[in-house]
């Protein structure tokens, strides 16, 4: 995508409550019996990149749709850049551009075209920044090209370029990087905190962890419709708790030895030296090495263990599956 | 320019380019019309004694009729890729979803369907009076007024199909079956149901039979279902409302 940016006049968030820009409270939804968000409290702040994870079914879609007034809620309210929905629902919606679920377009048209007709609806200065995005999004050499012959990844290029057109303080992206190769993917990733430093907000679902780590400041894990985790990407991956690696000549007598300071201790698959021990609540690392010295082991190597958002989201969502 | 006009602008760009749809559409208009008195001039010219004027006031009821069947299917397939056509490629809820009024979504569907129909409709009507006068040969050539007002009526039915068909396709969410029902319906079974005598004045609630009254006796001969004017009028009007009134409100309460 090229890196020029289109002059943009993103307007200071006087209108928003303590510079938030989406709420929800005890906002539901249910299809017949069956509940696909339940009661769900989300506070994105703004100037962010804010991740929503969520295993398949988790109800991230369903929770965009509900934002944009796709679908109507069952229950509870949904405050979008200052404004309650669906009262503010014209004016809060003109603030924002949104991808759902994969962009859509009129196939017949070529990509000018299409931007075109979304900008009708959008307002008069809309047209004005058609030209402008499509050379951002690195597509107007394609331009006049139908956009039923574009690839997946032209296609999100040019939703990226659509969502733009109002120059919207929020943006809601449903899983941004769906169908992108590696190199788009990169392009995706530096667009969006491209996004976020000209001073928007930028909402993305995703079910990439690691996208998501390395794109998003905050982070809100959602499972079967309810949010069981919210915050910095960082302090949710630590919240895991901490684990060392431990490389020494004895592994089996190493874990008899540290079994009164450890949570755990499992031997690492392909490695026969190597330990990864979380330790007791109060024991340090280093308690954990005198231990292991003094009972006459080598210690060769002791490495914490930095927790992934991925491994985090894998052992919360385990977690609640287990207890089911 | 207005965003009124930026829709109803953009709407009428989707349908431009469609160009199977539009090819279609000219061949159903004028095409048709072409062909009818090319093939009635060839014939006449070649065999006199056993066929007739291509034109005249017969050849003028003959084109209307192929302006009314066969430009109510392209009007119809028109009518229903405005009503639509959006919500079929995916982008309705993009365009919902820009805060826009969901009714202003729809309003602009009609005068874009009507504007697309009548760019068609107009010149196959040129062709189907100026061939009734030009190719009348012996027989006598319809009054002015009497081609005026049959012009006008068959543009009003046309127009009557198209925005039936916008709302009927708006209301579904199918265009495939909005198209059948509508074909169906406008082909065969009104047509049925305003023969069927049985119904006694019932049948002047038919769109078709409101819309026939419309043409002058002189042209279009004694009316299946006589009814006055005025209530002709009412009764598309009536039924237009109807479409439209459902048509926005599944625009506005569908989930996008």
């Amino acid at each position: 995508m090229a890196a020029s940016r289109i002059v943009t006049s993103v307007l200071p968030m006087e209108e928003t409550h303590e510079s938030t820009v989406l709420e929800t409270d005890e906002l539901t939804k249910r299809f017949g019996d069956r509940t696909v968000v339940a009661g769900l409290d989300l506070r994105v702040p703004a100037r962010c990149a804010f991740g929503l994870l969520g295993p398949n079914g988790a109800g991230k879609t369903t929770l965009i749709r509900m934002l944009l007034g796709l679908t109507r809620p069952t229950s509870g309210t949904v405050r979008l850049l200052g404004l309650t929905m669906p009262a503010g629902r014209a004016r809060a919606l003109a603030g924002v551009g949104a991808i759902v679920e994969e962009p859509r377009f009129h196939l017949h048209l070529t990509g000018r075209e299409n931007l075109m007709v979304a900008a009708a609806v959008r307002g008069a200065p809309a047209a004005g920044r058609v030209a402008p995005l499509l050379e951002r999004v690195g597509l107007a050499d394609r331009a006049d090209d139908r956009a039923g012959d574009y690839s997946l990844g032209m296609r999100q290029r040019l939703g990226i370029a659509r969502c733009l057109l109002s120059d919207p303080r929020l943006l809601i992206l449903d899983e941004p990087m769906n169908g992108l190769d590696p190199a788009g993917i990169l392009e995706m990733r530096h667009l969006i905190r491209s996004l976020v430093d000209e001073g928007r907000t930028v909402m993305v679902s995703s079910h990439l962890l690691d996208e998501v780590e390395k794109t998003c400041d905050l982070v809100a894990i959602l499972d079967r419709g309810r949010l069981i985790a919210q915050g910095p990407v960082a302090q949710i991956a630590r919240d895991g708790g901490r684990q060392v690696l431990i490389g020494c000549d004895d592994p089996g007598r190493a874990v008899a030895v540290l079994r009164r300071h450890v949570v755990s201790a499992r031997a690492v698959p392909g490695d026969e030296h190597l330990l990864q021990v979380t330790p007791a609540p109060g024991v340090t690392v280093a308690e954990v090495n005198r231990s292991m010295v003094e009972a006459g082991i080598a210690v060769e190597r002791l490495e914490p263990v930095r927790a992934t958002l991925e491994e985090r989201f894998l052992e919360i969502t385990s977690r609640l599956e287990a207890a089911k | 320019m207005s965003t009124g006009i930026a829709m109803i602008r953009a709407d009428l760009l989707k349908l431009r380019r469609r160009r199977a749809l539009m090819a279609w559409s000219a061949l159903l208009f004028a095409g048709a019309q072409l062909l009818f008195f090319g093939f009635g001039a060839v014939r006449h010219a070649s065999d006199p004694a056993h066929f007739g004027p291509a034109g005249g006031t017969h050849g003028l009821v003959n084109a209307l009729m192929l302006v009314s069947y066969l430009g109510g299917v392209a009007a119809v397939m028109i009518g229903t890729a405005a009503g639509g056509g959006d919500a079929a490629a995916g982008v309705l809820r993009d365009l919902v979803s820009s805060g826009r009024s969901r009714l202003a979504l729809f309003a602009v569907r009609l005068p874009a369907a009507l504007l697309v129909v009548l760019a068609f409709t107009i010149p196959s009507l040129v062709v189907a009076t100026g061939g009734a006068v030009v190719l009348a040969g012996q027989q006598p050539v319809p009054a002015t007024g009497a081609l005026a007002a049959s012009a006008l009526a068959a543009a009003v039915s046309i127009a009557v199909t198209t925005l039936l068909a916008v709302g009927l396709s708006s209301l579904l969410s199918s265009r495939s079956i909005a198209i059948g029902l509508l074909l169906c319906w406008n082909l065969a079974l009104s047509r049925v149901l305003e023969h069927a005598t049985s119904l006694g004045q019932l049948r002047g609630l038919l769109p078709n039979a409101a819309a026939e009254r419309l043409v002058p006796v002189a042209v279009g001969g004694a009316y299946t279902v006589a009814m006055p004017v005025a209530a002709a009028v009412a009764v598309l009007v009536g039924w237009v409302a109807v479409a439209c009134v459902a048509g926005a409100w599944r625009t506005a309460s569908r989930d996008a």
